[in-house]
Parts: C-alpha cells; structure tokens; sequence
C-alpha cells in the first residue's frame, strides 16, 4: 500500500466525522485535556488513602465515633433496610410492619434520610475507557467501596422503600459531581460493577453523589461528603422505592472472563477470589430479604426468551407481588432501541405499594383491578408492525430511513380499564438528525378483555376522555421497527 | 442560502449555482487546498476546478452535505495537483520519469478497480475511526490527514500543547497500523 491510498482513501471517511472535524477546527467542539499532574495526583492520593486506612483503622476501632459499628456482624447484612421497613406483600412482612411502628422524621412527614459511611475503600485503578458513540471517552479512576448504612429516617408519609439509582457521571462538563457505584449495582445506562466512578478533578476530596429516584423518574442530586452518605429525599407525589439491582451473571462475567473489561482491574475483596466474593455477596442478598428472593427468581424466570409479561407473571401470584425495575432511567431513543429489541421490555414494571394499591406502567389500580388490565406489552409485541408501508415510498430519490414506533399506556375511565397503543411513523431526516417528521398516527384502543379497535383521535377522546390523550405515551416505548428506502 | 437550494441551482442549469457556492464554501475549500499545496494560485486553480465538477456532476449527483461533498472534491483535485507537482520538481534526469513509464507496463489496477479498493480501505478506516478511538482523537487525525492542517495550527485551536497532539496523532497512527494489519492490508 502507498501512503497516497491512505491519504485517498480519507476522501471516504463519513461526513458526520469530517463535519464534527470541521466544527473543532472551527471552535465549536471543545475538549478537555486531562492534566497528567492531576492523573498521578488522584493515583498518589488513593494510594495513600488505602495505606491510611491499613494502618490507622486498629485506632479507629477503640474510637467512640465508630463503636456502633459491630464488626463482628458483616457489614453488608447492615446495607440495607431492615426487613420490618421492606416490602408489604408477604404474610411475614405484614406482621412485621404491624409491629414496628415507623419512625418519625425529625424533617416532617414527607422527608426520609438514609445516613451511611464508607467503611473501607480498596486501591484504585486506572481504566482506559472503550470508545463510544454514545459516551465522551477518558481515562477513569476506578475504586470499590463498601457502604454501611447507619440509619433511616422516615417520615410518616413515605413508603418503605427509596429506589436509589446511582448515575455513572460520563459528561466532563458536570465536573462538580462525583459518582459512586456500590458492588455490583448497575447504573443507567452504563455498566460499572464494583467501581467508584470518580471525576479526575475532585479525585482528592471523595465526595460523591447519589442521584434519588423516584418511580416516577424525579429524581435529585445530592451529596455525600467526607465520607458519609447523606440522602435527603423528599416525595413528589408519594412514591419513592429503594432497591439495589444486581446483574449477577453479566458481574461474574466482566470480572472472571479475560475479555471482561474487568477482570484485569477489579481488585479482589479481603482476600478471597473474585468468583468468591461475588457468590458470598448474592448469598448474603439472598438471605435477607424475603422480596429479594423473589426478586432473584423472577429474574431467572424471565432471563430465557420465552418470557412471560409481567403483568401474567403477578396475576399467577399469590400476594406475591412485587417491584421489578427497569434499568433505564433516561429515554435515550438509541439504547432505548438496543434494550427492546427482542426479549422483554425494558419499561414494563410494577410496584405494590405499602396502602396495597398497585402502579403498573405508571398507573395506579387496585388489586382488583388489576386482574381486568389488558396485557398491553403482549398486544404491542403482537403489533404486524411489517404490515403498512412507510409513506411517500413512490417518491423517494434518496435513502430515506423510517422508524415505526408503538407507544402503550393505560388509561381509567368511569371505571374501565383500557389500553391504548399509539403507532406512528417517524422520518428521520438524513442530513439533520435533529429532525424529524412523524406521520400517520394511528391509535388502538384496546378492551380489559383484550379486543382492540383502530381508531382516528377524534373517536379516542370518546372513549378516554381528552385528559387521557397526553404526552406521556412516550415514556412507554416497547416497540419500533426500522425501514429503509 | 440553504444547500437544497444550491443544489436546486444546479439542477435547473442555473450559473448562480456557482457563485453561491463560492460565497459560501469558497474558504473553506480554499483552506483544504492551501493546507495540501500552500500555493495560493494552485489552491485556487484547484477551488475552481472543484466548481467545475461540482457543475459537471450535480446532476445527477445530489449530495446530502454539500460541504463535505465540495470538500472530497477539493482534497482529491488538490492531491492530484501535489502529485504533479511532486514529480515536476523531482529533476535529476529522467530516471524518475522512466521508471513511472515503466509503472505503466506493469498490471496497474483499472481505475474503477483502484476506487473500489480505495472505497474498501476508506470504510475500513471508518469502522477504525468510529470504534477504535475516542472522538477527539479522531477529530484530531482527521484535522491533520483529512484537512491537512498543520499541527501548531491543530494545537492552537484546541488549546493543547503541540506535543501533546502529535503523541495523540502518533498513537494513532499506530493503533491504524495494527488495525489495518488485522483487517488484511499489508503495510
């Protein structure tokens, strides 16, 4: 090969890369530069904090500050909320909870506080982040910490869980936050298992964030300074949920296998093998709550491809309701289309709250109500989506790309329960992708018994009333398909 | 003026489509030519040529970026006018000359089948640029071999040091290297 070639053959490189070229050149794309000085301070820094803690911890065992902390439990049966404060939906709990009455809030009816200390921090590693459509790429600081949660707050209000989802901060731009992920939780989005995920300016300081997120995705950012996590969240509309996700089989394979991104970085915990510890942490989960374990069941019900929908699921279970996640917070369309192709929903939940009533796709309905819903993911998965053509396909001169996207929510009126389906064409315009255009809505009314009828809008609002006909049918996305012409 | 309606110029054999090219992607072509043969009458000679065969083949071509397509375009005219040049400074006798005539004899690939083979390293240095590096350091390779700007140029722009971008451009270019040798070119 001559190096003219390889300089020809650049005339072929796509224009989105030449074009994002341009722009740098031109001063609208900017980058940041990682000083090395502040890469080797971070490293210097984690290095001694480690050799700190191995050496001062016997003193800080005969501190007062820290007797309440009973080593000789292990730290992890303490992570988590007491099973009196978990989830309602089983005979023991129930009992339980009349039991142990909640306690006040210093902070009002509507505030919890969760209050946890970092009790040990393993040495930190470098990691030279894979390239990524999606995400900015530099070099990260990786750390594994172990959290003890010392004490929740409840007010009267609030239910008995908190969903915490812990945000991996990619963007250079928010340089002031921190990210924290515990064990083998998984963040949105983004997969870092047992790592701290530090931002290389604040590397001295270990302050980190948890982002508190409610069901209905209102989440905030606070901080965690000095060492001690401290959550203040308060309700946006009376439902917030605690619960740390484990994906133990995609852990075990990033840590074990040599193609893991993890294997060569991720440190082993007090001695034992990486295989070890992971078996040790999801026996321990395993063992504490009741919910948990059905949790862990449903997921190794629904981890092959012939899976049922949620929603047959819990209607086969005797009080055995229970919240089943997604683990996409944000409506990025793109890992959004990934997630849902194939195989379950990514967006399809639901939750039992402590008054007994049930959200399932961001609806409330009663116990009773909901053994009428209509299975509204089995009807979009059923959807021909092949069956219409895209439009202007006559009169096309260059490629043009559709997606057809299928939206489900639930709807009550006068006491029915219906679903409705919203199909619709979207163009994606080849030369901005900014921009769109969305054609031909169609809606499917779909009966508590599972009939449906295709109807124009104007009929809809009929049946559900105007209220119903609103946005929030794109937060339910289950389905699209992608034509090329 | 929008691209869609240049374009719509040429399609209609309209004479302002060229100056309406010009007034709005003259400098930049211009800055693609004078970064590969810093010579302002060759760059402009090229920049003309290249609103000639924009004329010439819009239609039937309709580029979707008009930019990046006036861009190829530059870039390819100005190569070739680097290569003249190349060879015209070259002197020394005619031993240069005789062994290119020689090159002659030997089974050089057709055109079409030089193109096609540039299209295929072309989408192979693609799939590298889009999968191998971070986005930056594509921006920055691209800026030194696609637009052929120099490095403190490179540097200034980006606010790092001049080491700093060739070390970017360097492990690059050996990640390139080991990319193409996996993918079967021999280099």
């Amino acid at each position: 090969m001559k190096r003219d070639d390889l300089f020809s053959a650049l005339s072929f490189v796509d224009d989105e890369l030449t074009e994002r070229a341009h722009k740098t050149m031109q001063g609208e794309h900017k980058y940041k530069k990682i000083a090395a000085w502040k890469r080797w301070s971070a490293v210097a820094a984690c290095v001694c904090l480690v050799l700190a803690g191995a050496l001062l911890l016997p003193l800080f065992e005969k501190s007062p500050v820290v007797d309440f902390i009973d080593y000789s439990v292990d730290p992890w049966e303490n992570l988590w909320v007491p099973a009196s404060d978990m989830w309602v939906g089983s005979s023991e709990k129930e009992d339980a909870v009349e039991d142990i009455p909640p306690p006040v809030s210093a902070y009002g009816p509507d505030y919890m506080i969760v209050v946890a200390k970092v009790i040990e921090v393993l040495p930190s590693v470098y990691v030279d982040a894979p390239s990524s459509p999606y995400i900015n790429t530099f070099e990260r600081q990786y750390h594994v910490v172990k959290l003890q949660v010392l004490e929740t707050i409840r007010g009267e209000n609030m239910p008995s869980e908190i969903y915490l989802r812990l945000n991996a901060n990619l963007d250079p731009s928010l340089d002031e936050y921190d990210s924290l992920v515990i064990g083998g939780l998984r963040q949105v989005g983004f997969e870092n298992y047992g790592m701290i995920n530090m931002d290389q300016k604040r590397a001295e300081k270990f302050s980190f964030l948890f982002e508190c997120w409610n069901y209905e995705n209102q989440g905030a950012i606070l901080p965690f300074k000095d060492g001690v996590l401290c959550l203040e969240h308060w309700k946006k509309d009376g439902w917030l949920s605690f619960r740390i996700d484990w994906d133990w089989e995609d852990f075990r394979e990033q840590v074990s296998s040599s193609s893991g991104w993890g294997s060569d970085y991720f440190p082993a915990w007090e001695g034992c093998t990486v295989e070890d510890t992971v078996q040790s942490i999801q026996e321990e989960l395993k063992r504490w709550a009741h919910i948990r374990a059905k949790s862990v069941r449903y997921e190794e019900t629904f981890a092959t491809e012939q899976q049922q929908s949620v929603l047959e699921y819990v209607k086969s279970q005797e009080n055995g309701l229970f919240m089943q996640d997604c683990d996409t917070a944000y409506y990025d369309t793109s890992t959004y289309y990934e997630r849902n192709i194939g195989g379950f929903p990514a967006n399809e939940r639901i939750a039992l709250r402590q008054d007994g009533e049930i959200v399932y796709w961001g609806v409330k309905f009663t116990p009773e109500e909901i053994s009428h819903v209509p299975d509204l993911g089995a009807f979009i998965s059923s959807l021909d989506m092949t069956a219409l053509v895209p439009p202007h396909t006559e009169n096309h001169e260059q490629m043009q790309v559709y997606r057809r996207f299928a939206f489900g929510k639930y709807v009550k009126n006068e006491g029915t329960v219906y679903g409705v389906v919203r199909v619709h064409w979207q163009l994606l315009q080849q030369v901005n992708r900014d921009q769109y255009i969305y054609y031909d809505d169609l809606y499917y009314l779909v009966m508590p018994d599972g009939t449906y009828q295709i109807m124009e809008i104007e009929e809809l609002i009929t049946y559900i009333g105007e209220d119903n006909i609103l946005s929030t049918f794109y937060e339910y996305n289950v389905g699209e398909r992608w034509w090329y012409w | 003026m929008q691209d869609s309606v240049i374009i719509e110029l040429y399609n209609k054999r309209d004479e302002r489509a060229i100056a309406e090219t010009q007034d709005k992607y003259g400098a930049y072509c211009m800055t693609i030519a004078y970064n590969i043969l810093a010579d302002r009458l060759d760059s402009e000679e090229c920049v003309n040529d290249t609103y000639l065969r924009a004329w010439n083949t819009i239609p039937p071509e309709q580029p979707e970026q008009l930019r990046s397509y006036l861009g190829a375009i530059t870039r390819h005219l100005s190569l070739d006018r680097y290569r003249e040049k190349t060879r015209e400074k070259r002197g020394g006798g005619d031993m240069p000359l005789a062994l290119e005539e020689l090159d002659e004899i030997i089974a050089a690939p057709s055109d079409v089948e030089r193109e096609y083979d540039l299209r295929a390293l072309g989408e192979c240095i693609n799939r590298f640029l889009h999968t191998r590096v971070s986005a930056r350091d594509c921006d920055i390779f691209l800026c030194r071999y696609y637009f052929v700007y120099p490095v403190e140029q490179i540097a200034k722009q980006l606010k790092f040091s001049e080491a700093y971008v060739r070390n970017i451009l360097s492990r690059t270019r050996r990640k390139l290297k080991a990319y193409l040798e996996k993918e079967g070119y021999s280099i």
